[in-house]
C-alpha cells in the first residue's frame, strides 16, 4: 500500500483513494469523496417480486389460527350458557387428543415409540395436576364480577392473537432445536390465564377441568398440528383452512348476526385487503445495500 | 526572627505581695527552637528553702519520678530559677544584675551560706554579668542541673495591671537557654490556678467537641497545615501536675504542714465510716453469697427444662447475670487504686470517674427498683386489674374482631373467601387456644406482679423490666407463631411468583454467582408455571392483607418491647456519678482551653500606659530594654488561663452512643425490606443491650467482704484527702 502511495506521487494531483485507517490524504479535504465513492451501492438487492394468489394462499394460515381461537371462544361462550355440558366437553377432549395423535402420527417423518411414549406420559401427568388443581382454579375468581373478567379475557385473548407466532408453532415437535421466543411465550401465557379466568366462572370442578384442558388442548396444539399438515401437504391445508372457516361463520352466524358478519369482515379483510394492500406498496420498497454494511453469516452457526 | 517565651504562672503566687524572693520549679517545655514554655509549678522562699546541692538534686529526681509517665517522657521536672524581689526603702524595684557586687550581697544577706548557695553565687554570676562571663561556671552548674543548662531570672512587675486576685504579675529578665543568655523575648504570661483533684483541672479537648458555627476562613486552614509552635498538650499535663509535684517536693522537703486532725469529730467520722463500710459490705457478701449458690445451682442442670426456661426468659438470664457480675466486681473496681496516674489531676479525675461508675449504677439502679417496687407493691391489685382488662379487651376486640373482618371484605379488598375463611378460622382456633391456656394462669398473676415488685427491690429496676418484656413476649406467644406462620405462607409466595416472572423473562436466578443466567426453559415447564402463577397471582391479596395484619400486631408488641429495652440500655448506659458531678461542679469536666487577655503590648505599637510603664521601670530596666532590643520592645502579653466546659448532652452522649449505634439507617432499611418480602421479624431486641459483661470468677466469702469493707473504707480517705486539698 505504501509503495502504491509512492507509486501515485506524480507532478499530477495524487487521486483520491477510499481507505477506511489512512488519515488524511495529501491535497484532500477530510471529509473529500469523488464519484467513486457510490459505486459498490447496490439497490433493491433481496427484495422478492410478490405474486398476490401467493400472498393470498399465505395470509389463509392466519385467518384459520384466527377461526380456531373463534371457536374455542364459541365453546367457551357455550359452555358457560350451558348449552354443553361438562361430559361432552370431556368428550371433545378425548376427541381432539386422538385426533391431534392420529394426524401427527400420520404426517410426522420420524417418531419412535420412545419419544411417543413419552410424549403421552407427559400428557397423563399434564391431565392429572390439572384434575388435581381445578377446585383451586374454580373457586379463585369468585369475589370479583363477571365484566372484568370478560374484559380481561377479552383484551388477553387479543394480545395472544397480536403475539403469535403464525409462521411456525411454539410447541414443537419432538427433537426440534429452536427454542420459542419471547413474544410467543407472552402470547401462550396470556391465553393460558384467559382460559383459566374463563374457567374460574364455571359451576362445577368438572367443568373447570373439562374446559381448561380443552383450551390448553386447543392453544397448544393445535399451530403444531396445523404446522404439520401444512408441512404434507399444502393442498389438504387450504381444504381444512377452508372447512374450519366455513365451521365458524356458520357457528357464528348461530350465535349472533353482528359476530358473523364482524368475522366475515375480518376475513376479507386479512385474505384479501391486506395482500393487495401489500402487493400495492411494494413498489415503493427501496433498500440499498453496499461494502458499509455489516458483515452477515451466510450459514447456520448452530451446525 | 524573635524568639517567643511563655510562662505559666500558678495566679496563686500572684495573690499575695511576696516578702521575699523565691526560686521556681517546674518544667522547660520547648517544641521549637524559637518558642519556649516555662511552666511555673511551685515557689519555695529563699528563708525557708535551704537544703545543700546533692540533697536538692535527689530531691528533684524523685519527685520527677513521681509524677506520670507519659509527663517525664516529654519534660524534667527541674529547678527553674529565681524570682527576685528586692524593695529598697524608696519601694522601687531594685536592678538586679546591673551590680553584681550587690547582687551577691543580696544574697548572702538573704540566705544562708552553704555549698548550694555557693553554686548559686556562681549561677548567679553568670546570669548577672550580663553574658560576660559564661567561662566554667557552666560545667559547675550543669552538675546541678542536668544536661540542660537552663535558668530563669524573674522580677517582680506588674505589666500595668493589678486586680483584686492578682496583685503582682512576673517580669521576665533574662533566660540562660542552652549556654546562651538571652532577654529579648516576645513574654507571654499566662495565669493559671493550679488544679486540685475535686476541684477543677484543664483539658486541651478534641477539637469536634468545640463548635465553629461559622465558615472557616482560609487563614485557619493555613494555620492547621503548620506545625504547631506550643506543643500545648505536654504543657496542660505539666499544669495539671503541678499540685502534686508541689505536695511531693513539700514532703521530700521537709517543710510539714500541721495536719493533725485529731479530735473527737475525726473519731466520730471514723467508727461512721466503718460501720458504713461494715454494713455495705455485710449486705453485699449476702447478695452475693445468694448469687454464687444460684450459678453453682443453674449451672450443674442441663435438662430440656432447664434449657427452655433459659430461652423463653432470656433477657431476664441475661440482666441477672449482668447485675451478678456487677455486685461482683464493684468492690474490686473500687479499690483499683493506680497512684502513679493520680500525680496528673486529669488522669486523677478519669480515673476516679471510672472507679465510682460501677456503684453508682448499681446504687441508682437499686434506688430506682426500690421505688418503683415498693409503688408496684401497694398498687399490686389495681396493677393486676388493669393489666387482666386490658389484655382481655385486646384479646376480643382487636385479635378476634380483626380476624373475622379479615374474614369478610376487610377495606373493600377483593379477597378469595376459601382461603380468607381457612387463614381466619386457624387465627381464631390458636387465639381461642391461647387465650384459655392464659384464663388458668389469670389466677395466680397477682402472685406474680408481687413477686416482680419483690425483684424489683432486690435486683434494681432493669431486672424487673426484663422480666416484663420476656412476659410480653410469652403472653403474645400466639401472635407471634401466627405471624410466623403467615409470614412464611406470604415470603413463599412472594418468591414463587418473582421465580415465575424471571421463568416468562428467559431468566433464572444463580445463587453461586448473584446473578441472573439466561435459561432456556422447556415448552412443559413454561405451561406449568403459567398455570400455576396464576392462582398464586390471585391469591396474593388474601395473604398480604393476613400478613400486613398480623405483621402490624407483631410490630407492635417488637416495639413495645424494644422501647422497654432502650429504657434499660439508657438506664445501664448512663453515668450518674459524672451527672452527679457535673450538676455539684461543672468545672471538673473541662473542655479545651482559652486565654482571657487582660494586658497587651505589643512591639510595634506604643503601649498606651507607657507613662506609667516607664513610671514603674527602673532606670536599669529601662537600659535593658533600650539597649537589648535596639530600637522595639518585645512584646508583652498577660493573659489568664480559663476552660470551656462540657455540657450535659456532651457528657452523656459518649455513653449513650454505643446503644444506639445498632439503630442506623441500614438496619432501618433491611429491616423495612425484611417486612416487605416477610423473610425477617421485626427484631425485639437491640442486641446491644448490654455492656461487656466481666467473666464469672469466685472468690471466698471471707475475702470477698473483706475487699468491700476495705473499698469502701477507701473512700473515707478519698475523701478526706479532698477536704484536705
Amino acid at each position: 500500500m505504501e509503495r502504491d502511495i509512492y507509486g501515485n506521487f506524480s507532478p499530477t494531483k495524487p487521486k483520491w483513494r477510499k481507505v477506511a485507517y489512512g488519515g488524511m490524504q495529501p491535497g484532500f479535504d477530510d471529509n473529500h469523496t469523488d464519484e467513486s465513492f457510490l459505486e459498490d451501492m447496490v439497490m433493491n438487492a433481496n427484495v422478492v417480486k410478490r405474486d398476490i394468489l401467493k400472498v393470498m394462499l399465505d395470509s389463509v394460515s392466519i385467518s384459520q389460527y384466527l377461526c380456531i381461537v373463534t371457536l374455542v371462544v364459541l365453546v367457551w361462550t357455550y359452555t358457560l350458557r350451558s348449552t354443553i355440558n361438562e361430559k361432552s366437553l370431556l368428550l371433545l377432549d378425548v376427541s381432539l387428543l386422538g385426533l391431534g395423535f392420529f394426524v401427527l402420527l400420520l404426517t410426522a417423518e420420524m417418531l419412535s415409540f420412545n419419544l411417543l411414549l413419552n410424549c403421552v406420559l407427559k400428557i397423563s401427568f399434564f391431565i392429572t395436576g390439572l384434575y388435581v388443581l381445578s377446585p383451586i382454579y374454580h373457586t379463585l375468581t369468585r369475589s370479583i364480577s363477571s365484566d372484568s373478567i370478560w374484559a380481561l379475557t377479552a383484551s388477553l385473548i387479543i394480545l395472544h392473537l397480536f403475539l403469535h407466532d403464525y409462521s411456525g408453532s411454539t410447541v414443537k415437535a419432538p427433537g426440534a432445536l429452536e427454542h420459542p421466543s419471547f413474544m410467543s411465550n407472552i402470547s401462550l401465557n396470556a391465553s393460558i390465564v384467559a382460559s383459566l379466568l374463563i374457567a374460574s366462572r364455571l359451576p362445577s370442578r368438572l367443568h373447570v377441568f373439562a374446559i381448561v384442558l380443552f383450551s390448553l388442548q386447543v392453544f397448544l396444539f393445535a399451530p403444531l398440528v396445523m404446522y404439520c399438515i401444512k408441512k404434507y401437504s399444502f393442498r389438504l391445508h387450504l381444504f381444512f383452512s377452508m372447512g374450519v372457516m366455513a365451521v365458524t361463520l356458520a357457528f357464528a352466524f348461530t350465535l349472533h348476526r353482528l359476530i358473523f358478519v364482524l368475522l366475515l369482515t375480518l376475513f376479507v379483510f386479512i385474505n384479501i385487503v391486506c395482500p393487495y394492500w401489500l402487493i400495492r406498496i411494494q413498489e415503493y420498497k427501496f433498500e440499498i445495500n453496499g461494502p458499509w454494511d455489516e458483515a452477515k453469516l451466510c450459514f447456520d452457526i448452530t451446525e | 526572627m524573635r524568639r517567643k517565651c511563655r510562662i505559666w504562672w500558678p495566679i496563686e503566687l500572684s495573690a499575695t505581695e511576696p516578702t521575699s524572693s523565691f526560686f521556681l520549679f517546674g518544667w522547660f517545655t520547648s517544641s521549637s527552637l524559637s518558642s519556649l514554655d516555662i511552666v511555673v509549678a511551685f515557689a519555695c522562699d529563699e528563708v525557708s528553702f535551704s537544703p545543700n546541692q546533692s540533697g536538692l538534686q535527689g530531691i528533684l529526681h524523685e519527685t520527677n519520678g513521681s509524677l506520670s509517665a507519659s509527663l517525664q517522657d516529654k519534660c524534667t521536672f527541674s529547678f527553674l530559677g529565681h524570682c527576685a524581689l528586692d524593695l529598697s526603702s524608696n519601694g522601687q524595684l531594685m536592678a538586679i544584675g546591673l551590680d553584681e557586687d550587690d547582687q551577691i550581697n543580696t544574697i548572702h544577706s538573704n540566705a544562708s551560706t552553704g555549698s548550694f548557695h555557693n553554686m548559686l553565687m556562681e549561677k548567679n554570676k553568670i546570669w548577672s554579668c550580663g553574658c560576660r562571663k559564661i567561662d566554667g561556671s557552666l560545667d559547675h552548674s550543669s552538675m546541678v542541673f542536668g544536661e540542660e543548662n537552663n535558668w530563669v531570672q524573674l522580677v517582680y512587675g506588674s505589666h500595668g495591671y493589678t486586680g483584686r486576685k492578682i496583685r503582682w504579675i512576673p517580669k521576665l529578665h533574662h533566660i540562660h537557654w542552652h549556654g546562651q543568655t538571652v532577654s529579648r523575648f516576645d513574654l507571654h504570661v499566662i495565669l493559671y490556678e493550679t488544679p486540685m483533684f475535686g476541684s477543677h483541672h484543664f483539658s486541651v479537648g478534641s477539637s469536634e467537641q468545640v463548635k465553629t458555627p461559622l465558615k472557616k476562613p482560609k487563614w485557619v486552614e493555613e494555620l492547621h497545615e503548620k506545625q504547631p509552635l506550643l506543643d500545648l498538650e505536654s504543657v496542660v499535663m505539666a499544669v495539671n501536675s503541678a499540685n502534686s509535684a508541689k505536695l511531693c517536693f513539700e514532703k521530700l522537703v521537709g517543710s510539714k504542714r500541721s495536719t493533725v486532725w485529731f479530735s473527737i469529730v475525726c473519731l466520730c467520722v471514723t467508727l461512721t465510716w466503718q460501720l458504713l463500710a461494715m454494713f455495705i459490705a455485710s449486705l453485699s457478701t449476702l447478695f452475693y453469697i445468694v448469687f454464687q449458690f444460684l450459678h453453682v445451682l443453674c449451672s450443674g442442670s442441663q435438662s430440656w427444662m432447664y434449657l427452655t426456661l433459659g430461652k423463653v426468659f432470656s433477657n431476664t438470664i441475661k440482666n441477672i447475670q449482668f447485675r451478678c457480675s456487677q455486685i461482683l466486681y464493684w468492690p474490686i473496681l473500687l479499690k483499683d487504686n493506680v497512684l502513679r496516674s493520680q500525680s496528673c489531676v486529669e488522669f486523677a479525675e478519669k480515673a476516679a470517674l471510672h472507679k465510682h461508675s460501677m456503684w453508682s449504677s448499681v446504687a441508682t439502679e437499686i434506688f430506682l427498683g426500690y421505688t418503683f417496687g415498693i409503688a408496684l407493691f401497694f398498687h399490686a391489685e389495681s396493677v393486676c386489674l388493669w393489666a387482666s382488662n386490658s389484655a382481655n379487651n385486646s384479646t376480643n376486640y382487636l385479635l378476634r374482631n380483626g380476624c373475622v373482618w379479615l374474614m369478610g371484605v376487610p377495606a373493600g379488598f377483593k379477597l378469595n373467601t376459601e382461603l380468607a375463611r381457612v387463614l381466619g378460622m386457624l387465627s381464631l382456633n390458636a387465639i381461642q387456644i391461647w387465650s384459655t391456656l392464659w384464663f388458668f394462669v389469670g389466677s395466680v398473676f397477682i402472685y406474680f406482679v408481687k413477686g416482680l415488685a419483690i425483684l424489683g427491690v432486690l435486683f434494681g429496676v432493669t431486672t424487673p423490666a426484663a422480666l416484663i418484656m420476656d412476659m410480653i413476649l410469652l403472653a403474645t406467644l400466639h401472635v407471634s407463631t401466627l405471624h410466623w406462620l403467615i409470614s412464611h405462607l406470604y415470603s413463599y409466595q412472594i418468591q414463587a411468583l418473582a421465580a415465575f416472572s424471571r421463568l416468562f423473562r428467559g431468566q433464572k436466578w444463580n445463587p453461586l454467582r448473584e446473578r441472573y443466567d439466561s435459561y432456556d426453559y422447556t415448552v412443559e415447564q413454561h405451561i406449568v408455571g403459567s398455570l400455576l402463577f396464576t392462582p398464586l397471582l390471585l391469591l396474593l391479596p388474601t395473604t398480604s392483607v393476613f400478613y400486613i395484619f398480623f405483621t402490624i400486631l407483631k410490630s407492635t408488641i417488637s416495639f413495645t418491647c424494644l422501647s422497654i429495652d432502650i429504657v434499660i440500655s439508657i438506664i445501664r448506659a448512663t453515668p450518674y456519678i459524672k451527672l452527679l458531678l457535673w450538676l455539684v461542679r461543672p468545672r471538673r469536666f473541662p473542655c479545651g482551653i482559652w486565654f482571657e487577655i487582660i494586658s497587651c503590648q505589643s512591639n510595634g505599637v506604643e503601649p498606651l500606659d507607657i507613662d506609667r510603664l516607664s513610671d514603674t521601670c527602673t532606670p536599669s530596666e529601662k537600659s535593658w530594654q533600650t539597649t537589648d532590643t535596639s530600637g522595639t520592645r518585645p512584646s508583652v502579653l498577660v493573659s489568664i488561663l480559663q476552660s470551656n466546659f462540657l455540657n450535659i448532652g456532651q457528657i452523656v452522649w459518649p455513653h449513650y452512643r454505643e446503644v444506639f449505634s445498632v439503630v442506623s439507617g441500614s438496619f432501618v432499611a433491611s429491616s423495612a425490606y425484611g417486612v416487605l418480602t416477610g423473610r425477617r421479624i421485626p427484631p425485639s431486641t437491640l442486641g446491644t443491650g448490654l455492656p461487656s459483661m466481666m467473666p464469672w470468677t469466685f472468690i471466698p466469702y471471707k475475702e470477698y467482704w473483706r475487699i468491700c469493707y476495705d473499698s469502701v473504707f477507701a473512700c473515707k480517705a478519698d475523701a478526706h484527702r479532698d477536704s484536705f486539698q
